[in-house]
Parts: structure tokens; C-alpha cells; sequence
């Protein structure tokens, strides 16, 4: 591209517009930076569907103050013609392509993430064998954090090949699976009923979804599986305990003995 | 507020006015409907709660809260007495009558839901007195939780009337603490157990309808107290022989309150309909609201304090101006109400939900209930208890009048179960 022709596409910069430039990008960082903080700080005075509905906005709105940016931006340094859009989006797009594919495919996947929706703030998602709250969708990344306190950064470009398990879906509650593994021989259906009532008389029980006690015989012995929904996704782990906890105790004060491990199978493992 | 001067003379032929009183069908309660200035004003007291700011009034006030002081016991026992139960007795009587008397065919158990505070055991005690109904006590714990059969053997004969005051303290949200509840609903929806009134708070009714449901009984509860039906109610209350004198005025606008008795169609005052809106009905919570809400310049109220403690009950003191002399008293705006902890913790949560399920708990059950350990749940009540949030009554934590409509906001706002009011 001649040097005639790169000054025809861009417009000639003096300090008005440098200073208008700087303005803008400050103001949309600012814009930014300050909507998140103000949606957070509601989100955390709110509970439920409401502070999902919230969290979810933060990165939809970051995605419009960016694109209004652009749109301010983009007449001030090139002449909006369409054959400069075409010559400076063709440029860039070259460079992009070799240079930053990964990144530049993270990005294209963090706006279909805005879109699609695999994942919002507040949800609790599996990627790559990593489970936590997704606790902020970046124009890059995706931040959940783990049950163990540690923050992870997957790249948007996951979503291209990678399963994503998405335990809630932005609903406030997301299934708890407590597991009890007897010794064979009890009364079935006695212990059934037990453990639906150890869920029915959790504090952390979501009383309008249902509770369910799944029973799967094994050559050691009777696999249960209690499932339920907590309140708040985010007491899973204390629900899970609740659980296992009142329901060893129940389960012990009828002298229903718990399977012991194979000795076979205890050496191996 | 003002009681009618002059009430219109009652012909001698009209009927009394309509008492306040009145039993329907759970599904016939209706909620005061919040209307204009009420609810704008419900809805900003919610914001503000929902984000940790006070109640303070906008407007400088007629009447500065530091200048006035809140009523003598014998001053308020005058204006709005505690709420004696046994005035809903004879609507109970009413909507009982036609199922006493399609004995023996018809339903053999008719269900009494009351909310929180508003007497639902103290008006089927009275009842059954009336009635000559044996009362049933609740199990002990020890029963409740061995699942003891025995406590339904003992039931009375089944050709006996009965009432079950309490069916809340016949369970425990424990695993091994719903097996007696079962046992007693499924014998008394048959009629295995005759005939008989079984009365239960509104939380437990909804945690009990998820552990036995019920095949729509024709549960009854008290209506709500709208508007109109507080208004008349609280004019009642005033008992003094000077009532005639008597304005109540609202403290920040100098505004008369009307109170106008027996009149249903009559406007009533924005204060009262407040009420009547944020105590979503419940009668217990509105009228600890009216009388916390009461106030009185010190000079004004030494003036009617009375001289002798045998005056209280009725007659007004030799020091009361006469008749043309105006008593008033001053209707504080702001909400004495506890200030929950914004974010509390689960304990706190988990201790106020169990309380209201159970419409109270002795301590020695909380941690057979409660995730948490004895300590903590310790400290919390006793936390919550510098706050005015749960009271002792007799062995047993409740959350207080003063708090039921904070913490009732506060569970609803995190999902947790509710009753249906």
C-alpha cells in the first residue's frame, strides 16, 4: 500500500484528536470498570434469580459501551468509506490471523459466549476438568472460582471444541448428589424413605424441586444416591455435607451397617 | 386518628356494626392491597432495607421525635390494649357451626392456620372451652422424635369433640421427627380419630403440606386485617371515657388520624392503611406497630398519668381537662422495627427459619436441627436477642412481634419457604 494512498485511508491526527481519542477510551474504561463495580455491589445485596439476572448483564453492557466506543472511534481516525473499512478491516485482520490467532479467537469467542450464553456470571461450570463459579466473563477469558479458593482463567476459545458442563444453567439452584454405600442387607425401601426425609429436613433444602433417592446394587453392596437442590447454588458443598452427615447418623441409629470396601479393592486403590 | 365526636345515632332496629373478626377459607385471604402513597411508600421502605439505610423521615417533623415520649403502660393500656383472643371466638363459632352440626357425616377434621402472633392456639383453647372439647397437648420430644405411638393411643374417645391447639409442636424438621405427624394426619383425615379442630401455625402448614400432603382440606384462618377492618379495630381498643377529646395526629405532618368505628366504607387514614399493608394483615404485628408508634408530649402525658393504679382500668384521672380540652397523641411515623445484620451468615439465617417453622424452639433442640454447632448457635441468639429479633417465651425462642415482618422480608428475599400470607 503506497504511503499516498495510507493517507487517504487515515485522517491526518493532530493533538485535538489525539486528546478526544484518549478521552473516549478513558471514559469507556471508566464506564466499564465503574457499571461492573455498581452491578456487582447490587448483585451482592440482591439473592436468587435477581442477582443472576445482574451479574449476567456485566458483560452484555461491557459489549456495548465497546462497540459505541468503536463507533466513536473509528470515524475520527480513518475516513468511513467503504472501501477504507474494507482496506483497514482486511489489514487488520491479516495481522490478527497470523500473528494473534489464539488471542484473536478468544476474543471472537468471548462475544459468541455474550451470545450464546454457555456460561453467565454466577453460573457453575466443568471445563477441562476444572468445576467452579463463573465469576467474571472477560473479553479473553472466563474466571471461575473452585471450591478450594483458587481462581482459574480458561480462554473463550474452549468453547469451540471443549464440553462445557453447565450445573445451573442461570437458575439459582443446580442438583446436590449425596452418596451412601450399605452393606446388602436391609429393608430397601425403609432406607429409601429415610434419605428422602435426611433432604426433606435440611435447612439448605430448595423445597420446590424435587428430591429423589436413586439405588444401584453392587456386587459389594446397595449404592445410593440422594439428590437434591439447595437454596443457593453456592451451598452445594455444605448442602452435600448436611446430607452425609444427618443421613450416616440416621442410617446408624437404625443399625444399618455401611459396605466396607473389597480388601482386594482397598489394595489396589 | 380522631374517634367520631358525634357518632349518627344507630337506629334501634339497624344492625351492630360489623365485627373485625372473621374466619374464611385459606384461599379467601386477602392481602391489604398496598394503594397509591402506601405503595410507593412500602416499596421505598423495602429499597431502603434491602440496602442497609435507615427509616429516617425526609420532612423536617410537626412534632420532633426527641420532643416526645412514648405512652405509660396505663396510657396505652387505655388507647390499645393487648389483643384479647377471645374476641374471635364467635366468628370461629360461625364458620364451625354448620360442620359441628353435619356430625357425624362431613369432614372429620377441620384445619385452623394462624400467622405468627396472631393467637391461633389461645382462640382454639378458648373455643374447646366453650365447646367442652378435650384439648390435646403436644408430645414431649422424647416421643417425638422415638416416633412413640403411644401419644395417638391416648387420644380421646372417638365420639369426643377434640382440639389440637398446636399441631407445630408435633413435629421436629429432624429425619426422625416426621413419623408421629404423619401418623396423626393420615389417622385424623381418615376419622379414625373422630371428630375434631386441629390448629396449626401458617409455617408449618406449609412445611407440613410437603411432608404429608394434605388432599385440600377446607383450612380456615383469620382474614386479614385490610384498612378498614384496623381502623375499626383499633377504634374499639379505645377504652377511655374521654375518647370524645380524644385526635390522634400524625408526628411528622400534624395530619389528624380518623379512626371512624363501624364504618367500613369510610376513607381510611394513609397511616393506618400503611399498616395494615406492611403487617401484610396479621393483626399480632399491626397493633405492636400502632402501639410502638404512639407518642405524647412528657408534659401532656404527666397530665393523664393516673393518680391511683386502681384508675387504670377504665376511668379517666381528676387531672384530665374536661371536654373541651383536646388529648391528643402523637402517631409516630417511623418504624420501630429490629435492623437484621445485612449479611448475617448462614447460621443466623438457618436459627431465624427454623424458629418460625416451628413457631419457636427450646435451645436444647436447635443444634438436633441446625447444621451449626451448639456454640455458634449460642452466640447467634444471643446476638440476635441484643437486637430485639427473638425473645424467650416461657422455654421456647420465637422471633418477636417487633421483627416478624423484617424477618419474613428477609427469608423471602432468599428463597427460602414461606407460609402462604
Amino acid at each position: 500500500m503506497e504511503t499516498s494512498q495510507l493517507t487517504k485511508i487515515f485522517n491526518t491526527f493532530d493533538a485535538g484528536v489525539i486528546v478526544e481519542l484518549l478521552l473516549i477510551a478513558v471514559a469507556a474504561t471508566l464506564l466499564i470498570v465503574g457499571l461492573q463495580k455498581l452491578l456487582h455491589w447490587l448483585a451482592d445485596h440482591l439473592h436468587g434469580q435477581n442477582r443472576l439476572y445482574l451479574l449476567a448483564m456485566a458483560p452484555l453492557l461491557r459489549l456495548a459501551i465497546l462497540i459505541a466506543s468503536l463507533l466513536v472511534i473509528v470515524p475520527l481516525i480513518i475516513e468511513p468509506s467503504l472501501q477504507n473499512m474494507v482496506a483497514l478491516l482486511g489489514s487488520v485482520g491479516l495481522a490478527l490471523g497470523f500473528a494473534l490467532k489464539d488471542y484473536a479467537s478468544s476474543l471472537i469467542a468471548g462475544i459468541v459466549a455474550v451470545g450464546e450464553r454457555p456460561y453467565r456470571n454466577g453460573d457453575w461450570i466443568e471445563v477441562n476438568g476444572f468445576y467452579g463459579e463463573v465469576r467474571h466473563v472477560g473479553m479473553r477469558t472466563v474466571q471461575i472460582l473452585t471450591a478450594d479458593d483458587t481462581q482459574v482463567s480458561i480462554p473463550h476459545l474452549r468453547l469451540w471444541n471443549d464440553p462445557i458442563a453447565n450445573a445451573n444453567c442461570g437458575r439459582p439452584q443446580l442438583q446436590c448428589v449425596a452418596d451412601f454405600y450399605l452393606h446388602p442387607e436391609h429393608d430397601a425401601a425403609a432406607v429409601k424413605a429415610l434419605l428422602q426425609d435426611v433432604a426433606l429436613t435440611s435447612p439448605y433444602l430448595h423445597y420446590q424441586d424435587p428430591i429423589m433417592v436413586i439405588v444401584h446394587e453392587q456386587p459389594w453392596g446397595s449404592h445410593y444416591r440422594l439428590k437434591a437442590y439447595p437454596i443457593d447454588a453456592r451451598q452445594q458443598f455444605r448442602f452435600i455435607s448436611d446430607l452425609t452427615i444427618r443421613g450416616k447418623a440416621a442410617l446408624a441409629r437404625r443399625g444399618i451397617r455401611f459396605a466396607v470396601a473389597p480388601v482386594t479393592a482397598a489394595t489396589t486403590a | 386518628m380522631s374517634i367520631e365526636k358525634h357518632p349518627p345515632a344507630q337506629p334501634q332496629d339497624s344492625a351492630p356494626p360489623p365485627t373485625p373478626w372473621q374466619f374464611v377459607r385459606l384461599g379467601d385471604y386477602r392481602l391489604p392491597g398496598p394503594l397509591g402513597a402506601t405503595a410507593a411508600l412500602e416499596r421505598w421502605a423495602s429499597l431502603k432495607r434491602i440496602f442497609g439505610r435507615g427509616s429516617e423521615p425526609e420532612l423536617p417533623p410537626v412534632k420532633a421525635e426527641a420532643d416526645l415520649r412514648a405512652l405509660s403502660q396505663s396510657r396505652l393500656q387505655n388507647l390499645a390494649r393487648p389483643i384479647d383472643w377471645r374476641c374471635a371466638v364467635p366468628a370461629l363459632n360461625a364458620v364451625l357451626a354448620e360442620w359441628q352440626q353435619a356430625a357425624p357425616v362431613g369432614e372429620a377434621v377441620r384445619f385452623v392456620i394462624g400467622q405468627p402472633h396472631c393467637g391461633h392456639a389461645q382462640i382454639l383453647a378458648q373455643w374447646a372451652a366453650d365447646h367442652r372439647a378435650a384439648v390435646v397437648e403436644a408430645p414431649s420430644v422424647d416421643r417425638l422424635l422415638g416416633d412413640d405411638g403411644r401419644w395417638l393411643d391416648d387420644w380421646p374417645a372417638a365420639d369426643r369433640l377434640w382440639v389440637l391447639p398446636n399441631l407445630e409442636q408435633c413435629y421436629l424438621r429432624h429425619a426422625d421427627g416426621l413419623g408421629l405427624v404423619r401418623s396423626l394426619l393420615e389417622r385424623a383425615a381418615s376419622g379414625a380419630l373422630g371428630r375434631g379442630v386441629i390448629g396449626c401455625d401458617s409455617w408449618a402448614w406449609a412445611y407440613l403440606r410437603r411432608v404429608w400432603p394434605l388432599p385440600q382440606p377446607a383450612a380456615l384462618t383469620l382474614q386479614a386485617f385490610d384498612g378498614p377492618r384496623l381502623s375499626r379495630y383499633l377504634a374499639e381498643l379505645v377504652s377511655c371515657p374521654g375518647r370524645d377529646c380524644l385526635h390522634f395526629r400524625n408526628a411528622t405532618t400534624g395530619k389528624e388520624l380518623r379512626l371512624e368505628p363501624g364504618s367500613g366504607d369510610a376513607e381510611v387514614s394513609p397511616e393506618v392503611n400503611y399498616l395494615a399493608v406492611h403487617s401484610r394483615g396479621n393483626i399480632g404485628v399491626a397493633l405492636h406497630s400502632w402501639r410502638s408508634a404512639l407518642r405524647a408530649v412528657p408534659e401532656q402525658e404527666q397530665q393523664v398519668q393516673p393518680e391511683a393504679p386502681a384508675e387504670v382500668a377504665g376511668s379517666l384521672p381528676a387531672a384530665v381537662p374536661d371536654a373541651e380540652v383536646d388529648d391528643i397523641v402523637w402517631v409516630s411515623t417511623a418504624l420501630r422495627e429490629p435492623v437484621l445484620p445485612a449479611e448475617g451468615g448462614e447460621a443466623m439465617v438457618f436459627l431465624l427459619h427454623g424458629l418460625l417453622l416451628h413457631n419457636g424452639l427450646p435451645a436444647s433442640l436447635l443444634p438436633e436441627l441446625l447444621p451449626q454447632p451448639r456454640h455458634r448457635i449460642a452466640s447467634c441468639l444471643l446476638e440476635l436477642q441484643a437486637l430485639g429479633v427473638v425473645v424467650m417465651a416461657g422455654e421456647r425462642w420465637q422471633v418477636s412481634v417487633a421483627a416478624y415482618s423484617v424477618v419474613r422480608e428477609f427469608l423471602r428475599r432468599r428463597g427460602f419457604l414461606r407460609d402462604d400470607f
